[in-house]
């Protein structure tokens, strides 16, 4: 049977981002980047939480202590979404003004690995991917990045895989799990000019799934790059998928209405929904990030 | 005074609130979030989504919306879901966007352009749209045009370039001048920014103000009428409506409220409505195009 992507919020987001499934919610919380707001939808399609945020947010995660961990523009931040606490946890090591967080997930030690990039629309290379450490606090990785994008660390702790959609490049890194330092780096695949990269999830066996935004597509590797087969989508740009659902056995999709012109939101009704479709896989829950030193 | 919010979707930047007679619904745009909004009497909120960010909305004879968007002048024709590009303005400038606008009795279109990087480049421009579709330039050097309303009497236009605090006033020369010669009505003391506006049925001006949350009625010669409380601190454009046009409609912002003060200000984004106890007019609209 062929997946075929449907509708699920009734949220259209400008720029969808950063879907994860929460086994204790039950809902699949998301991002609307310019909108600033954080979404919670169930699988029956109900927006059932909408949360306004106070700048433009890069990713969502799941905490240790069932808080949720926003990165905005000026830091990264915790939010209870049942009371509405909202609390500041770290700043970004450089401060500048022209950066916000983009993409981001934790291993299954309760790191935390995330980017930030220039949010002017700029494309200056002031962008990194950085690791937050409840102890250790937040380390960066790698620098001179323009948008660092699929984010997915090795469950274990020991490896990162991540691109930098400006070259279009996917990448994985060799980390020492205890101190968090890269040990090695290679790249695994190189896509096509209308191919870029995105956001990207491992399912439950280690394979990759990627948005492919542009060509309106995800793409299943396995996890030395090779391409295993593609699932397409109902619109150009897709940003990430996430595996959701009581069994992990459904695949949801963000996506970008963003930069579509007239044509294009009327070819494409459902751009900036969240979408679901069957997959062939199963995902992994969801790891989370460890607040508490 | 009895205030509601009548549409609670949380804008980024609501704008542009605009009482349509024929359908019975405020009008109004999400400008970060590229949203075209119709709010109806029982609250109900439609959205439609927008291929750039709107900042300006007028009416045209025909029914149709006029939306001012990042690169120019767009036709919506609502019931047939249908998008026109009308005019390119600031197409050449991709870190311009057009903001505030509104008719004049002359069915001339008088519309903002702004810096939309956040920089606060003073390289925004008062645009005037004739109703032959000639569009001319009438002021440069502008940071964010605001309170653009031509008067009731058919006299003159408001204006206010926000940063400025100061709202001004100039005299038309007739239907075929657009040369203005402007006048300062009143400074705003710091800490009360100048943003969108309307006219009630008597010439005086309905501003909202960003930093205190207050609406103020001020007279042409400066004079302040009434002051208006609203549950949140950052107001952008007032507009009569309602079948009696006995109403006032808010836009407001949440964007640049931090955590604290989206929890206090829980009307932030929301369109509020007021009875402000005076009556305007139907809004004027552009000649079939």
């Amino acid at each position: 049977m062929i997946p075929m992507f449907r509708p699920l919020s009734r949220t259209k987001a400008l720029t969808g981002e950063s879907p994860v499934w929460d086994d204790r919610r039950h809902c699949v919380w998301w991002i609307d980047i310019q909108g600033q707001r954080l979404i919670g939808t169930t699988m029956q399609g109900q927006d059932a939480s909408d949360i306004p945020l106070p700048s433009m947010p890069g990713f969502v995660a799941l905490s240790e202590d069932h808080r949720l961990v926003v990165g905005l523009e000026d830091g990264l931040w915790s939010i209870v979404p049942e009371s509405g606490d909202f609390r500041k946890l770290a700043d970004y090591p450089a401060v500048d003004a022209r950066l916000r967080a983009n993409d981001g997930k934790p291993d299954g030690l309760g790191n935390l690995y995330f980017g930030v990039m220039d949010k002017t629309g700029g494309g200056e290379p002031i962008g990194a991917i950085l690791r937050f450490n409840a102890q250790s606090g937040i380390q960066t990785l790698f620098d001179q990045m323009v948008t660092p994008n699929a984010i997915c660390p090795a469950p274990d702790g020991t490896g990162l895989f991540f691109a930098d959609t400006a070259d279009r490049s996917l990448a994985f890194a060799s980390i020492d799990s205890a101190t968090g330092l890269v040990t090695a780096k290679r790249t695994i695949g190189q896509f096509e000019s209308d191919e870029l990269p995105d956001g990207m999830v491992l399912d439950a066996s280690g394979d990759l799934w990627l948005a492919q935004i542009g060509k309106g597509r995800v793409v299943h590797l396995d996890s030395t790059g090779t391409v295993l087969d593609y699932v397409e989508t109902p619109v150009t740009r897709p940003t990430m998928p996430a595996f959701a659902g009581p069994e992990l056995d459904c695949m949801v999709l963000t996506s970008q209405r963003r930069f579509l012109g007239i044509a294009q939101l009327m070819d494409q009704p459902t751009a900036g929904q969240l979408l679901v479709c069957n997959p062939s896989a199963k995902g992994a829950p969801a790891k989370r990030v460890r607040l508490l030193p | 005074m009895n205030t509601s919010v009548v549409a609670d979707v949380s804008a980024i930047t609501g704008k542009a609130p605009i009482w349509d007679d024929r359908r019975d619904v405020v009008w109004w745009v999400d400008i970060q979030s590229q949203r075209l909004l119709a709010t109806d009497s029982f609250g109900l909120t439609e959205s439609i989504s927008t291929p750039s960010q709107p900042g300006m909305i007028a009416l045209a004879q025909s029914g149709a919306l006029i939306l001012g968007l990042e690169d120019g002048l767009w036709l919506y024709s609502p019931e047939a879901a249908r998008w026109a590009q009308i005019a390119q303005v600031e197409a050449d400038r991709p870190t311009v966007r057009l903001n505030d606008g509104k008719v004049d009795g002359f069915g001339r279109l008088w519309f903002g352009s702004m810096d939309m990087t956040g920089t606060g480049q003073a390289i925004g421009r008062l645009y005037c749209r004739l109703p032959s579709g000639e569009i001319s330039v009438v002021r440069e050097g502008i940071k964010t045009p605001n309170a653009i309303v031509p008067s009731q009497d058919g006299v003159g236009i408001w204006f206010t370039d926000s940063p400025t605090r100061v709202v001004q006033f100039a005299a038309f020369e007739g239907e075929g001048s657009v040369s203005l010669d402007w006048k300062t009505i009143v400074e705003l003391p710091s800490g009360m920014t100048p943003d969108g506006a309307c006219e009630d049925g008597q010439g005086r001006l309905w501003l909202s103000t960003v930093g205190q949350g207050q609406v103020i009625c001020l007279g042409r010669d400066g004079s302040v009428h009434s002051i208006h409380q609203l549950p949140t601190s950052r107001l952008t454009m007032t507009a009569f409506g309602g079948k009696d046009l006995d109403r006032l409609f808010v836009t407001t912002q949440r964007r640049f409220l931090g955590a604290d003060q989206l929890a206090a200000e829980p009307a932030a984004g929301g369109l509020i409505c007021l009875h402000p106890g005076a009556v305007g007019t139907a809004a004027r609209r552009i000649p079939d195009l």
